[in-house]
């Protein structure tokens, strides 16, 4: 009987004790800060653009980029604020910084316009601007 | 005069060390042998003598071998100006100096060979020590790294060239430092870089990570001051990404590597790249994702542009193959690893170098991430001295100090060796590291990083074109080593 009751108790004791650790959210390392308002657009390679060299390439890849920013510009009414020239030239996905007002100052505006670029079939990827620590110093002695 | 013959003999044993060894390395790499300096018309020749008989003085020992000697050149058309008569006492071997102010080397070398006494005859190479700089905290042993990693040797063959540029993305670079100045580049508009935290032509350190890095791959070396990096001449851009707490969000990261892209592609010669930084991601996390792609891509780039890319493993003292949950971390406990990977470690494309690090006894140190699968290569990070932004020199630790050493060391073979691509200056990096049981099964390579192996490069590196796809070679060896001991229980049974 006694022997039932401590084991009992231990079972109790150790759910109480995980349950907060299985509940609680996953402790994320290098704590991350959302900026609102403010995206990284990556659009698929494009291989029309990949076949050229030199020249021929960077004007191929400055029309492709021209036209991903109106679509932009008019389909989700962002501004397009910075065009990665030299990254698109190189791998062939047109890449973009853009922002929206309305976004930075609504939650719901902001994840409304992320979930609706990200089912955009025209787009691979976007990504709100998030600011994270990314350098660290060990400070346990070997 | 016995000081004199001392010097000849000692000059001689090693012209015949040089003789014997030299080309040994080149044959069993079945390689063309390295041509060697040798002092025109002269030439070091093995003559055998037997033994001083009894009641020989050492005066008339050496009167005979002098005459002979003298003899031996003269047919060849020279004349001997320096014998060994204490070795050929002790080994009945004479070596023989021979000059001719008529012949050229190959000429005499062809007249003495002809001579039945000659057993051998070869140029007088010269020999030269390993250049080392005197930078005080070189020369008063703090640079452990530099011997580490070989680099007195290889400083024989380049100590680099302001004609190479090496970019660091950090916390900027304090440009104006005594030991950096001379050695900070200036990229196509005539900056020496940009600081995308605060969207400026100054790329000025605030925080000491950029410039300590920036010291290590290229604090100006031999200047008598200060540390000697692993270049001592290059041409170093700072490109600001992170702040004074080193933060910084993807946009600048990415607009960072669009800067090193965009001045490569416009014809600076930027090799390499350093990236001491980096972050946990999760992919199953659809924001984290979309940022791994964003940073994939302009990594991609920049390894596409024929830049090396080196980046750090990473200080959380994980197996990145295998992270753990709370408590893994003994500096943040709180953190769960489980899930994700570090990135742009994690990242996979053929220019790119992950790096963890040793410490002097050339192990790894616990804080320093791991991997076979991800991270290619060792390198010095406990214990490193460099520049620091305060102006002084200041002693750090993590991976992101062992990074610049093979960013720099990319640079320093960019320099030796200009025409080589991305692709071969990296192979002779990961082919030529230094094997250690510390890191077998720890990183791709099995070693650390080796630069005077790395600029004779008598190895070649066969373990793919990424971090992801490089544990093969690696791994195999590692887990039949761990089956050796099974089998040869079951063996004995």
């Amino acid at each position: 009987m006694k022997s039932t009751v401590i084991l009992f108790s231990v079972l109790f004791l150790i759910s109480v004790l995980c349950f907060p650790l299985q509940a609680a959210e996953k402790a994320k390392p290098a704590e991350s800060r959302v900026i609102q308002g403010e995206f990284l657009v990556l659009f698929p390679e494009r291989q029309a653009v990949l076949v050229f060299e030199g020249k021929e390439r960077a004007a191929a890849t400055a029309v492709m980029l021209d036209m991903q920013a109106e679509y932009l510009k008019v389909r989700y009414g962002v501004s397009v604020e910075n065009t990665f020239s030299a990254i698109s030239e190189t791998t062939g996905k047109g890449m973009f910084f853009v922002t929206c007002e309305k976004a930075k100052e609504s939650v719901e505006i902001q994840e409304k316009l992320l979930g609706d670029m990200r089912a955009d079939p025209f787009i691979e990827a976007v990504s709100p601007n998030e600011v994270r620590k990314m350098i660290s110093v060990p400070v346990k002695p070997q | 005069m016995e000081g004199d013959m001392k010097m000849r003999d000692l000059r001689a044993w090693l012209a015949a060390a040089v003789l014997l060894f030299l080309p040994l390395p080149a044959l069993a790499s079945g390689q063309a042998p390295v041509k060697r300096e040798h002092v025109p018309g002269e030439a070091i020749i093995v003559v055998e003598t037997g033994l001083p008989g009894k009641g020989l003085s050492a005066q008339q020992f050496g009167g005979m071998l002098s005459a002979a000697a003298a003899n031996i050149a003269s047919q060849a058309g020279g004349r001997s100006v320096g014998i060994t008569s204490s070795i050929a006492s002790v080994t009945g071997k004479n070596l023989v100096l021979v000059r001719s102010s008529e012949k050229t080397t190959e000429e005499l070398l062809a007249e003495l060979r002809k001579n039945p006494a000659v057993q051998s005859a070869a140029p007088n190479y010269r020999i030269r020590l390993s250049r080392t700089p005197n930078d005080p905290y070189y020369t008063g042993g703090q640079l452990w790294g530099m011997t580490a990693i070989k680099a007195p040797t290889a400083w024989d063959t380049s100590v680099g060239s302001k004609n190479v540029f090496a970019v660091v993305l950090d916390t900027g670079i304090k440009y104006d430092h005594p030991d950096l100045a001379a050695n900070m580049g200036r990229d196509l508009e005539g900056n020496y870089g940009y600081d995308y935290h605060n969207g400026d032509l100054d790329p000025m350190d605030d925080n000491g990570h950029g410039t300590h890095v920036a010291g290590i791959i290229g604090a100006a070396g031999n200047n008598d001051a200060g540390v000697a990096g692993v270049n001592w001449a290059v041409s170093l851009l700072a490109v600001k990404v992170l702040d004074d707490e080193g933060s910084g969000d993807i946009y600048d990261l990415v607009s960072g590597l669009e800067y090193v892209t965009d001045q490569k592609r416009r014809g600076l010669n930027i090799r390499a790249a350093n990236m001491s930084l980096g972050v946990w991601l999760d992919r199953s996390n659809a924001n984290e994702a979309a940022a791994i792609n964003a940073m994939s891509t302009a990594c991609r780039a920049v390894s596409d542009q024929g830049v090396i890319l080196a980046v750090a493993s990473g200080n959380e003292y994980q197996d990145i193959d295998n992270p753990g949950g709370y408590f893994s971390n003994p500096d943040k406990m709180w953190e769960d690893y489980r899930g994700m990977l570090p990135y742009p470690a994690a990242f996979s494309h053929p220019n790119m170098i992950t790096v963890s690090a040793i410490n002097s006894s050339y192990r790894r140190p616990d804080f320093a991430n791991y991997s076979p699968r991800y991270v290619h290569l060792a390198a010095p990070g406990q214990g490193i001295w460099s520049t620091y932004h305060n102006g002084g020199y200041e002693e750090l630790n993590g991976t992101s100090m062992a990074t610049p050493y093979v960013a720099g060391a990319a640079a320093l073979l960019a320099a030796a060796f200009p025409s080589e691509s991305a692709g071969q200056i990296r192979s002779r990096i990961l082919g030529n590291v230094t094997k250690t049981s510390n890191l077998s099964g720890i990183v791709a390579s099995g070693g650390y990083l080796n630069l005077d192996g790395a600029v004779k490069n008598e190895q070649t590196w066969d373990g793919g074109d990424g971090g992801g796809g490089c544990s093969a070679t690696a791994a195999v060896p590692a887990s039949l080593l761990l089956l050796l001991p099974l089998g040869l229980l079951l063996w004995k049974k």
